[in-house]
């Protein structure tokens, strides 16, 4: 409902990301990122998949001119990385971290959120603004003059994520967001990425948990040393026999499908709802 | 041919020694063509030994000007020959020294020193404290590493801007890495004491530095050759 209104007067084929023959090396090792093409459209949820070492994070610090091709081109809205400032990439573009405590670096919850809009140069109205909004959305009302590292592991990843959105960005990065955290947390993060979506922006994430990619991602990158090796819809990535070959496994519900293909299961369940939908009338009429 | 690591050590303090009492240009060059002869006898990519000198260069220029321009006991700026050979001296001074400890460090593992250390009845908490050291400069790199990454991805400027600007940025980096440090080596201690670290006075080493013949040979004559020349050199004066 909301999300159709604010899909149709974002323009979903304008390019938000584009990867040109990119090859990537850290200095003096084998190139880990070899001869990447990628187009990713506004609005789309990217879940990136691959084993420890195949260059998911490589290729997502590329998407913020963290790092920079050492062959070819990364564009983001046209703007080619090679020749333009991280400090002007990070309006379009946020980056949650892998592990909050490395982001971290003011003294107080507020500080933090309002670290990001200050070096946008915003002025003091707007990011107080914000920063209220912000806090508000993620609940942080409580602890916003507490120091961010004295936080429990769940309110550090919240405060990290907070502090990233808080600059307003069109493309959001998630590196392994949800890794280490529990339950609670893990639905607030999921929460938030789901909302994202909705606001029509184009969020990448990278996980090694395959029921969030099933269930939030509308395009899955696989990754395998260095290589995109599949990019495709999550219900066909996940019903390819060669996933075994990446080390990737699918979510259990669909591998549960799989063997419970002959009695009548489509393969390419993707989540519980899903196989809820499937099975439970069969249940009903075995009942009767 | 592999030397025990307190051999290497007394090679190199011997060569403190020596860069120290020596004050001709003569006896200091060649000490020094000793030490690059070392460096390839021990086979160090030659490459390593470029990275070395290249770092120096600032700091040796600035050296010979100071010595050049400031000459001791002169009026400024008046070319005197003794600061041209103070100039010269100290920046072979300096390029023996730092050449021969960098020669050690790039040939000897930590652990093998810690070892040797161990053996000479240091205590092992100390000696073990000293190699933790070592082993966690990576990790704190990498740490600062991504801290920078993530100011810069929220857009701080911290390697552009004013002087003053980017001080206050690095500044406030000393905080995360201090308590991410305290943190980690929290979970180092008890990791270690889960491996009962400590648990009996007496420990048995896996690798075993034996200070052999050909160690003692070597290190008695280069004591030898060292104590001569301190000897040689007060009759001299």
């Amino acid at each position: 409902m909301n999300c159709s209104k604010i899909f149709s007067c974002t323009n979903v084929n304008k390019v938000a990301i584009r990867f040109s023959n990119v090859w990537f090396s850290y200095a003096g090792e084998s190139f880990s990122l070899k001869n990447i093409n990628l187009k990713i459209n506004e609005g789309e949820c990217i879940g990136i998949i691959g084993p420890n070492g195949s260059g998911k994070t490589t290729l997502a610090k590329h998407m913020i001119g963290l790092l920079r091709p050492s062959r070819g081109d990364v564009f983001i809205y046209e703007m080619n990385t090679k020749k333009t400032a991280i400090s002007d990439l990070a309006r379009a573009v946020g980056y949650v971290f892998q592990n909050p405590d490395n982001q971290l670096l003011m003294s107080s919850v507020k500080e933090e959120i309002s670290f990001g809009p200050k070096n946008l140069g915003l002025n003091n109205e707007n990011i107080k603004q914000r920063i209220k909004e912000v806090i508000r959305e993620f609940g942080l009302e409580q602890l916003e003059d507490r120091h961010p590292l004295s936080l429990s592991v769940g309110q550090r990843q919240l405060v990290a994520i907070a502090s990233v959105l808080a600059m307003d960005p069109k493309i959001v990065i998630f590196d392994e967001p949800t890794s280490a955290q529990d339950f609670v947390t893990y639905s607030w993060i999921m929460k938030v990425v789901n909302k994202l979506r909705e606001q029509g922006r184009t969020v990448i994430l990278i996980t090694h948990h395959m029921p969030t990619v099933a269930q939030y991602a509308s395009r899955v990158l696989v990754m395998h040393q260095g290589k995109i090796v599949l990019d495709e819809s999550p219900r066909k990535v996940f019903t390819k026999s060669k996933l075994g070959k990446y080390n990737i496994k699918p979510p259990p519900i669909t591998i549960l499908a799989n063997l419970l293909s002959s009695y009548g299961i489509p393969r390419n369940i993707l989540t519980v709802e899903e196989m809820c939908k499937v099975i439970l009338p069969k249940v009903r009429v075995h009942e009767t | 041919m592999r030397l025990n690591p307190i051999t290497k050590l007394v090679w190199m303090f011997g060569v403190f020694i020596l860069s120290f009492i020596l004050s001709n240009i003569i006896s200091l060059l060649l000490l020094l063509i000793s030490i690059i002869f070392m460096w390839f006898l021990v086979k160090v990519s030659v490459r390593e030994l470029v990275v070395y000198l290249k770092s120096l260069t600032v700091l040796a220029i600035f050296i010979f000007l100071m010595h050049v321009l400031f000459p001791r006991g002169y009026s400024l700026f008046t070319f005197q020959w003794e600061g041209l050979q103070l100039g010269i001296l100290m920046v072979l001074r300096l390029l023996v020294i730092i050449l021969s400890f960098a020669l050690v460090a790039t040939t000897t593992s930590i652990n093998d020193i810690a070892t040797c250390l161990a053996k000479v009845k240091l205590p092992y908490e100390i000696v073990f404290a000293f190699t933790l050291a070592f082993n966690l400069i990576p990790s704190f790199k990498n740490d600062l590493d991504n801290l920078i990454c993530a100011q810069k991805a929220r857009g701080g400027r911290i390697d552009r801007g004013k002087f003053r600007d980017r001080l206050r940025a690095y500044a406030s980096l000393i905080t995360p890495l201090i308590i991410n440090g305290l943190r980690k080596a929290q979970q180092i201690r008890v990791a270690m004491e889960s491996r009962a670290f400590g648990a009996f006075n007496t420990r048995t080493y896996i690798s075993t530095s034996e200070f052999t013949r050909r160690d003692y040979v070597i290190s008695i004559m280069i004591m030898t050759i060292v104590i001569t020349i301190m000897i040689f050199k007060s009759i001299l004066i």
